[in-house]
């Protein structure tokens, strides 16, 4: 393929032309002044109209030989957050070596994007003759979820604003939208107790550790490697060293939805159940905590480990939940000794079977947002 | 960078300023078609302080004070409406009033638009309000500044929908622009004159009646009534231009020759200061009303040799009205004939009377063939005798006057004993008599109460206008027994040489006398001063005359081929009779190759128009391109200079040159295979491709020379790198990339 030519879907696959509501106007005014001219015989007024037939030829003339030969890419899509503005960017070639390209503007027509988001179209004031150029645009989804944009519109009203042209380009970018990031408080973690504590016990696995715990008696079965020979020649008896481990205390978190979902509300506060949840995941994978997230009815589960990419990973698992589905039955945290549950759930009564040392009610927001006056509208809802 | 940012213009700031000028030109379109400078001064007034105080502040008025205001501004339109009826000049104020609030309330794109369309409004309102040469031009540089203006609206109004309101354009995208519109202006004007041209006239005229006021021939009056001030216009608007020609078709108009009469209405009946048209003239008129087709000639019956003609007059009236409009013409007319358009006309040869009714045309053409009767030896026989006339109407004073001159200049007053032969010698007696004892002037003053305004002239005041003279000459020919009228129209003295015509002016409105020196012949007296009247109705002839003769001949053609264009024209051009460039015989070929059979005209006009368009196109994508075209032929003589070791000196280099130089190392990196991405800054682009030219180290060395230079010129403003360097440093990639592959191994 040589250069020229361009990739493929760089190309428009479709050119539509409509007429806008100034160009109706327009016409309608021409014709007044056609019938003005006619009755009149007033050549000026002929002139005039001649004038505006023109324009409208002229008008479609720029405007589709400019968009002619113009070749559009859109550039991949990164994760981003809901309520959170991804940049689109585009680049855009004119590759007529005579007309250049003026006042387009690049949108994107994806029905789900139209609907579940905020879109900044893209604004191209000039690409010369021959010449390319990057804008970009922006798309500010209010809800997660994986998205695909696809179809790529570049529309000109150019020169006139009588006529909008259009091409269509079909470029399948797919957009993962992370859950919203909610402003958390701080001791929602802080204050669970033992939270992410580095403690030592008696290893029961033996002595991997450089701290010691203790001598103790030999018993049958203990590894004769455990033996400490020095000190049974001192006592004149078989001890052995006990070593400490060091064990981190841990929180998961459980996120309870109702058995189904079937009011606007329920789906709030589902969404404000994930939202919490992927906010607290990030939040402690920020504080290298521990933290696991268990949610039974759309089978997911973390096991607690701290980093921010188990964060990530919960997050991403968490945006893709389809509240649409029907869910499971609400199971038992497996938990650890020592291990603390936090329970992230509409209303406070902890449901059978979870055992929650602590539960977060996503009708309070006040208990848990710094400000909840910055809830995102879309998990506002009429609560 | 900073060069850029002092070239870079906002694009908010040059569509702000577009719409300004846009605004400007229509307040002033319409403030000079409508002839009222006061609109103007009002109107500008209002613009420039809203747009001070709101528009470049970004600060609109309260949605309350706008509301207001614009309840009044609809208040004083509809009473204005209530007044005076609807009529484009009221709509125009209408819309140049909600077009200054709403200058008041930008509030977004839309609003501009509006704003747009307002100023569109105007200009057509104006258009419809003159067809004047100076409205024309007007409308012409008010196109091209709204074609701008809507152009940059447009790009405006991406910028804000994209949310970047502080988008510059670069100089690259003025030129384009520029061009842009250089090239939709031609294209718009050369398809607008093939439309112009191409569509048929004389169908549908007045299908929907009259629209707007619609055009007067002013300053001229069917009624004369002594006393009453504000008749006597001094307004230069054109009424009508005037053609003379010989028999022979030679144009015998000249400067400084005595003026042409031209005749409009005729007064025979006076009643206390006033001059009216006798009630037993109307009823030929009106009974002889016919209609009249294109090219029609009406001749008197009877007493009149048709054949006898000395000059043919072509009378070409501007912006006539409908209903009944006097046609102006010479004394004594033997022949009228109808030009391009068919008209509905009464007549009456005797007294030299036309009358359009009906419905007319915007401009109306007629010819008339006239006889110069004050060249022609009036016969007598024994049986001529005078027509009576009643002596005892005239006020004994008036007469005693017109006696006591007559009698001093030796001719014999009284009309029972003075022969007929005497009869002109005796009217020439009382025109010199005040030609030389009274005065002209256009100041009007009251008639004192129960005085007769001629004897209050003649005896008081002793000064006054035309009317006067005419009233007073009129009175006193008949007092001695001789008939005479008082004639109202129009003196052609302003002729001018370029175009051949005489342009008659409202200020050329006249009033003179027809005295009846034999019988049956009626002769042209004008008692008016006529140094005095000259001084007063015709311009000095001077540096400033010449500029507006210039002005008058541009006006003329103006009028010739635009205001005046009709059927006849449109024929003329569309058929074989004047050339056309060829087109139509060429147009006649092509239609004989593609549809055997006769010629038609529509055809051949969609041939012709296709023709003129795709040259126009051709054309205007030459004028698109202008810039870079000029660019080339510019680069091409420069290498060419260079090569012939011609030095214009090593100045700054310009945008252009380092432009170049990015092209060429994007056109070496693409034949290299690594095409450099749009988005992707050169540095990092050549950086990463560094193992990919390891075979190439001078060429990777030269590119990143360039790179080097172009980032300099970009980020710092104290670096300005030469021609000369550049020049090199494209020299150096160019031979690089030529040899690199074989210079490498010696290098290493």
């Amino acid at each position: 393929m040589s250069p020229r030519s361009g990739q493929p879907g760089e190309r428009a696959v479709r050119r539509e032309s409509r007429l806008t509501f100034g160009g109706l106007i327009y016409i309608g005014v021409t014709v007044f002044v056609a019938i003005g001219a006619v009755n009149s015989q007033n050549n000026l007024l002929f002139w005039l109209f001649g004038v505006a037939i023109a324009t409208i030829i002229v008008s479609g003339l720029f405007s589709g030989n400019a968009l002619m030969k113009t070749r559009l890419r859109a550039r991949v899509l990164h994760e981003v957050h809901a309520g959170q503005a991804q940049r689109l960017h585009y680049s855009i070639s004119n590759r007529s070596s005579v007309f250049p390209l003026f006042a387009c503007l690049i949108s994107e027509e994806s029905e789900r994007v139209v609907q579940h988001g905020k879109l900044v179209p893209a604004s191209v004031v000039h690409v010369a003759p021959n010449g390319s150029l990057n804008a970009s645009g922006s798309f500010t989804p209010h809800a997660r979820g994986r998205y695909v944009l696809r179809d790529i519109r570049l529309s000109t009203r150019f020169p006139f604003g009588l006529m909008q042209k259009s091409l269509v380009f079909e470029q399948a970018r797919p957009l993962l939208v992370l859950p919203h990031t909610l402003h958390l408080r701080k001791e929602l973690i802080s204050a669970t107790p033992s939270h992410g504590e580095q403690v030592l016990r008696r290893s029961d696995r033996g002595g991997t550790s450089n701290e010691f715990w203790g001598l103790r008696e030999y018993r049958p079965g203990d590894p004769r490697r455990r033996i400490s020979w020095k000190h049974s020649a001192r006592r004149h008896d078989l001890v052995v060293i006990e070593h400490a481990e060091s064990f981190a205390l841990r929180i998961w978190f459980v996120v309870a939805e109702p058995s189904r979902i079937e009011t606007d509300e329920d789906r709030i506060h589902a969404e404000r159940a994930i939202a919490i949840a992927a906010g607290l995941l990030d939040q402690a994978g920020r504080q290298s905590t521990p933290v696991g997230l268990w949610y039974p009815q759309r089978s997911i589960r973390f096991d607690p480990s701290s980093g921010r990419a188990q964060a990530g990973r919960a997050a991403r698992s968490l945006a893709l939940i389809q509240l649409d589905e029907p869910s499971e039955q609400l199971t038992n945290v497996p938990v650890r000794t020592r291990d603390r549950v936090v329970l992230i759930q509409r209303g406070s009564r902890v449901p059978q079977p979870i055992q929650a040392s602590r539960v977060i009610d996503t009708e309070r927001p006040e208990d848990w947002m710094v400000a909840p006056e910055t809830l995102p509208e879309s998990l506002k809802g009429k609560v | 960078m900073s060069q850029n940012k002092r070239t870079n213009r906002s694009i908010a700031a040059m569509f702000r300023a577009s719409l300004f000028w846009a605004i400007m030109g229509a307040i002033l379109s319409f403030a000079v078609a409508d002839l009222n400078p006061a609109y103007f001064v009002i109107f500008a007034a209002g613009t420039i302080g809203a747009w001070f105080g709101s528009v470049r502040a970004s600060r609109p008025a309260p949605r309350a004070m706008i509301n207001t205001v614009l309840l009044l501004v609809v208040s004083i339109a509809g009473i204005e409406t209530l007044r005076s009826g609807v009529g484009v000049s009221a709509f125009a104020v209408f819309v140049a009033l909600l077009l200054v609030v709403k200058l008041l309330d930008l509030r977004g794109p839309r609003d501009d638009g509006q704003v747009l369309v307002l100023c569109l409004s105007i200009m057509v309102a104006a258009v419809l309000t003159s067809n004047s040469f100076l409205t024309g031009a007007l409308m012409l540089i008010e196109s091209v500044l709204l074609l701008r203006a809507f152009v940059l609206f447009q790009v405006y109004s991406v910028v804000r929908l994209g949310r970047t309101p502080g988008a510059r354009a670069d100089r690259r995208t003025r030129i384009d622009m520029r061009s842009m519109i250089l090239g939709a202006g031609f294209l718009c004007a050369i398809v607008a004159g093939v439309i112009f041209i191409v569509l048929p006239r004389n169908v549908g005229n007045r299908a929907f009646g009259q629209w707007g006021a619609g055009g007067s021939v002013s300053g001229f009056t069917d009624q004369v009534e002594l006393g009453r001030p504000g008749r006597i216009s001094m307004s230069p608007t054109p009424v009508l231009d005037l053609t003379i020609r010989d028999r022979n078709g030679q144009n015998v108009g000249a400067e400084n020759t005595p003026p042409v009469y031209l005749r409009g209405a005729v007064l025979e009946e006076y009643e206390e200061g006033r001059w009216k048209r006798s009630s037993i003239m109307s009823v030929p008129l009106t009974d002889r009303i016919r209609f009249l087709p294109a090219n029609a000639s009406l001749k008197p019956r009877g007493t009149f040799d048709n054949t006898r003609w000395d000059h043919e007059y072509e009378i070409s009236m501007r912006d006539v009205s409908d209903g009944p409009v006097y046609l102006f013409a010479p004394w004594r007319p033997v022949e009228f004939r109808v030009l391009a358009q068919p008209i509905r006309m009464g007549f009456d040869f005797n007294r030299g009377l036309f009358l359009k009714d009906g419905i007319g045309s915007t401009t109306l053409k007629y010819a008339i063939r006239a006889v110069n009767d004050a060249f022609r030896t009036p016969v007598f026989t024994t049986e001529s005798t005078r027509r009576l006339v009643d002596q005892e109407a005239i006020d004994p004073e008036i007469a005693s006057l017109a006696y006591e001159i007559v009698r001093e200049g030796g001719v014999e007053p009284d009309p029972a004993r003075r022969p007929l032969q005497q009869d002109a010698a005796a009217v020439r007696l009382l025109e010199t008599h005040l030609r030389t004892h009274y005065a002209y002037t256009l100041d009007e003053q009251p008639i004192p109460r129960g005085e007769d305004a001629t004897e209050w002239f003649l005896f008081e005041r002793r000064e006054g206008h035309c009317e006067y003279y005419a009233s007073a000459l009129t009175l006193m020919c008949r007092a001695i027994g001789i008939p005479a009228r008082v004639i109202t129209g129009y003196i052609a003295s302003d002729f001018n040489a370029v175009t051949g015509q005489y342009l008659v002016r409202e200020s050329n409105a006249h009033a003179w006398v027809e005295a009846e020196i034999a019988p049956g012949l009626w002769r042209t007296f004008d008692g008016t001063p006529p140094s005095d009247f000259h001084d007063i109705h015709v311009p000095d002839p001077g540096l400033m005359r010449s500029v507006a003769k210039m002005y008058e001949s541009l006006e003329f053609l103006w009028g010739r081929l635009v205001v005046g264009y009709d059927s006849d024209a449109r024929d003329q051009i569309m058929g074989d009779r004047v050339g056309d460039f060829g087109l139509s015989s060429l147009s006649d070929r092509l239609l004989e190759r593609f549809a055997a059979g006769r010629t038609k005209l529509v055809s051949r006009a969609a041939i012709i128009a296709l023709i003129v368009f795709a040259v126009s196109m051709f054309i205007g994508i030459v004028l698109l391109r202008i810039h870079p075209i000029m660019e080339s032929v510019h680069r091409f003589l420069r290498a060419l200079f260079a090569k012939l070791g011609i030095s214009f000196g090593a100045g700054s280099v310009g945008v252009s040159e380092i432009e170049r130089l990015e092209q060429v190392i994007d056109s070496t990196l693409q034949r290299s295979g690594i095409p450099r991405p749009a988005w992707r800054p050169l540095k990092g682009h050549l950086e990463e491709n560094e193992g990919v030219l390891g075979g190439k180290p001078e060429l990777f060395a030269s590119l990143r020379d360039a790179m080097k230079l172009i980032y300099l010129d970009r980020f710092s403003s104290d670096v300005s790198p030469t021609a000369e360097l550049v020049s090199g440093l494209i020299d150096d990639i160019r031979t690089s990339e030529n040899t690199g592959s074989m210079h490498s191994p010696n290098r290493e």
